[in-house]
């Protein structure tokens, strides 16, 4: 069920009609969000149920025994035993084929052969971003930065609240989960809030996103029968596309949460609008990226590690492993190695730049804006690429001559005719709200303009959304697939 | 909560109404009564000879067709629609004994037909265990909501696009409004080339089609139905435009489907006076073809 079907309207407005209906019980709100949240993701396939409800009952009995336990080599073994379960779930479903055909091409460099047996399993949806939250709370609890919730309902339903189980943002359990201890009411502004902050969404997944989709996924899939050119132009669409995708969805999930009277972490803050690697990483997928810095990052020692060379080693593990936690493949890790190497780069250049002082300040910042945007998404080709091998070819044929081959053509034999207009003021649209509120909690804020302005403003994204939707078939959220 | 519901209801009332008028005045929804009315009188008739394909096999409407003969066929279908019409005729049309399905390398393109809108009340009545157009029940009706159905939004923009382009509505519909015999022989070209470019454009590329494909003629040949596959005859310029490469590869397709009967008419007549315009048969060059099928398979079309 996608949040951008009929079927989601239908569910969401039973649910809210049901939940809106028990404000006065804070046990059948509960009831309700996890009944609602089983069905959501049981729509896609019932039996990963069984998954979601072994992590909660798992990491709810093993978070209470640490709580109560005082022994710290009993605590530590608890924890383990915490992550066991939750990274083994994790690694079977969605890495053991990547590290037995690693394996495999590993031992085959020393003469070796072996004829290992893959799984054909699907990889659960969501399972990267349950596991991360629940994650979470077994460690904080270890770390006695919270107490173990007594409550098996609340437990339960924070880690399965549906509007953020499958692709976040991932949670931390001592913001979400004390929410679900208390009633929640109804709020006229976060109602309305939540309803603009859905369909800014909205827009940005069915307009931005799958327009994009059209010409990013073609170029992509067929990188071989086009000129440079033409795939500049694929991986700039595919930077669109994911943007409008995921933080689209975020928003949703953030937006139809605020009507229930929850509040969820922010997600994005204009990403594409950060000045340096560590800026956009502070932008994107603040979740994640947050989640890394508390629980990889920091431990590691991060930037309070004596020797330089540690510091360096601690973010380029962060960024290769935020990488693998994508997806099991080489083209994550190198995705996310290329970040790390970027970072530094760019903190090298940036030091040189401001002491030089030859720019205006404003140029400066629209310079590394720039710099960043090119360098984030040149490393969107292997995120996006179906292999190493993919995405280096891809990269090539951008090097090479035909670069300059003009593009207009091979975007027209692709079909729909009037989709790049569609685009054009789709991302005109979205540049205009992310730059006049580059540090908002969601970038469509129109609360100080006179309403006939604001009534101007809300028709026209009304209609974007009716009239220049994408018409080809509904495109999957890109990160339900982590 | 009650006052901003009920804000919200104007726009709704206003959503409505203009999706009403839409519905009872667009030439999109006016088609599907066309296409939906023919249909419903094949599945009254039940005959026992049945044509599926796109505009190129709908010419036999041109014909004063037997009793025994239905015309399934319609402009843009593509192989989805045949697949559901295939569906449409294993449940109601026990006394099948032929198709004609067309082979023509346009049918293998990459285009999407907005036709599937019009079976959408079908396929609520039948089950399609494929689910090839990936929609739910749910989809199936709310697309009867003209701005809510991609179909109709895509029909609307390429109205707007074209109209702002000032571009030709004939044009854009692919049929030529002039008397195709009487256009010189460089015209001829150049129209037959520009239509074969459009029509001919990433042919094979969709390996679900051909699975589809085959389902139909897999599907047909488990009733003892006989599938006979066809290609109508059009300007070679049209067909030329097709490489050859994808030609072969959609001649390698269809040979490997066994069909019962495989008649390639392509290039058979060109005489410009049995032509319509560049790719589709007139009435004499119909009455031409018919004898042709005649010939080759026995069915007579015509009364």
């Amino acid at each position: 069920m996608l949040f951008n079907s009929f079927e989601f309207v239908i569910f969401f407005s039973i649910v809210f009609f049901v939940y809106y209906k028990s404000y006065n019980n804070l046990k059948y709100q509960n009831v309700i969000l996890l009944v609602s949240s089983y069905v959501f993701y049981g729509w896609w396939d019932w039996r990963f149920l069984s998954l979601i409800i072994i992590s909660s009952i798992s990491d709810y009995l093993i978070g209470y025994a640490i709580d109560k336990n005082n022994n710290k080599k009993q605590r530590k073994q608890l924890l383990i035993l915490s992550l066991f379960v939750n990274l083994g779930i994790l690694g079977f479903f969605k890495y053991y084929n990547f590290f037995t055909e690693s394996f495999t091409d590993f031992i085959s460099i020393f003469g070796f052969e072996s004829n290992p047996s893959f799984l054909n399993i699907v990889l659960p949806v969501g399972i990267s971003f349950y596991t991360f939250q629940t994650m979470s709370y077994t460690i904080d609890i270890y770390r006695n930065k919270m107490s173990a919730n007594k409550n098996l309902l609340e437990f339960m339903t924070f880690v399965s609240f549906f509007p953020q189980l499958v692709a976040g943002p991932i949670e931390r359990a001592s913001h979400l989960l004390p929410q679900f201890g208390k009633k929640r009411k109804f709020d006229p502004y976060e109602f309305k809030e939540g309803i603009k902050q859905s369909f800014w969404g909205l827009f940005k997944k069915i307009v931005i996103a799958d327009n994009c989709a059209f010409y990013a996924n073609q170029i992509f899939e067929n990188s071989d029968s086009y000129p440079g050119s033409v795939l500049v132009v694929g991986v700039v669409l595919f930077a669109f596309q994911i943007y409008g995708d995921f933080s689209g969805y975020s928003d949703i999930a953030i937006g139809i949460s605020r009507m229930m009277g929850i509040d969820l972490m922010q997600n994005f803050k204009s990403p594409y609008l950060a000045e340096n690697i560590q800026d956009f990483w502070r932008r994107w997928h603040i979740s994640l990226s947050t989640w890394f810095r508390d629980y990889v990052y920091i431990p590691l020692g991060g930037s309070k590690v004596n020797s330089s060379f540690r510091r360096s080693l601690n973010i380029i593990i962060t960024f290769v492993v935020s990488g693998f936690w994508h997806g099991a493949n080489w083209t994550f890790i190198i995705w996310g190695a290329l970040h790390s190497l970027f970072y530094f780069i760019q903190t090298a250049y940036s030091k040189n730049l401001n002491t030089l002082k030859i720019l205006p300040a404003s140029l400066v910042k629209v310079f590394n804006i720039t710099v960043t945007f090119i360098a984030v998404t040149f490393a969107w080709i292997f995120f996006r690429a179906e292999s190493f091998t993919h995405a280096i070819n891809y990269i090539s044929e951008i090097g090479s001559s035909t670069i300059l081959v003009n593009p207009i053509s091979y975007l027209r034999d692709m079909g729909a005719s009037i989709q790049p207009i569609i685009i054009i003021i789709g991302l005109i649209y979205l540049s205009v709200f992310e730059i006049s509120n580059r540090n908002a909690s969601y970038s469509f804020q129109v609360g100080h303009y006179k309403t006939p302005v604001k009534t101007l403003i809300y028709c026209s994204l009304l209609f974007l959304l009716i009239f220049f939707r994408a018409t080809n078939g509904s495109v999957d959220f890109i990160y339900f697939q982590f | 909560m009650k006052s901003i519901l009920i804000k919200a209801i104007p726009f709704l009332i206003v959503f409505f109404a203009i999706n009403f008028i839409v519905y009872k005045t667009s030439p999109f929804y006016k088609q599907e009564s066309k296409y939906s009315n023919r249909i419903d009188s094949i599945i009254s008739s039940k005959p026992k000879v049945v044509f599926l394909g796109d505009s190129h096999s709908e010419s036999i409407k041109h014909l004063n067709l037997s009793e025994n003969v239905g015309n399934l066929a319609f402009g843009a279908d593509g192989i989805k629609e045949m697949y559901i019409k295939t569906l449409i005729m294993d449940k109601y049309n026990p006394e099948l004994e032929y198709v004609f399905i067309s082979t023509e390398p346009q049918m293998f393109n990459n285009s999407i037909s907005s036709n599937s809108t019009f079976l959408n009340k079908y396929l609520l009545k039948i089950k399609d265990p494929k689910n090839i157009y990936n929609k739910s029940n749910l989809n199936l009706i709310t697309e009867n909501i003209p701005y809510l159905n991609d179909n109709y939004l895509r029909y609307f923009l390429n109205n707007v696009y074209a109209y702002l382009r000032n571009i030709n509505k004939s044009d854009t519909n692919g049929n030529t409004p002039i008397n195709w015999s009487e256009v010189s022989n460089s015209e001829k070209i150049k129209i037959a080339s520009n239509a074969g470019i459009a029509d001919h454009n990433g042919i094979m590329t969709n390996d679900e089609d051909l699975e589809i494909y085959k389902a139909i003629v897999n599907k047909l040949k488990l009733k003892n139905v006989k599938v006979i596959g066809i290609r109508f005859p059009v300007n070679e310029h049209y067909l030329n435009q097709c490489n050859k490469e994808d030609f072969d590869r959609v001649n390698h397709f269809i040979n490997n489907l066994n069909l019962d009967y495989n008649l390639d008419y392509s290039l058979k007549l060109k005489n410009a006076l049995y032509f319509e315009n560049e790719d589709h048969l007139n009435k004499i060059g119909m009455q031409k073809l018919s004898k042709l099928i005649y010939r080759d398979t026995g069915i007579k079309l015509s009364k």
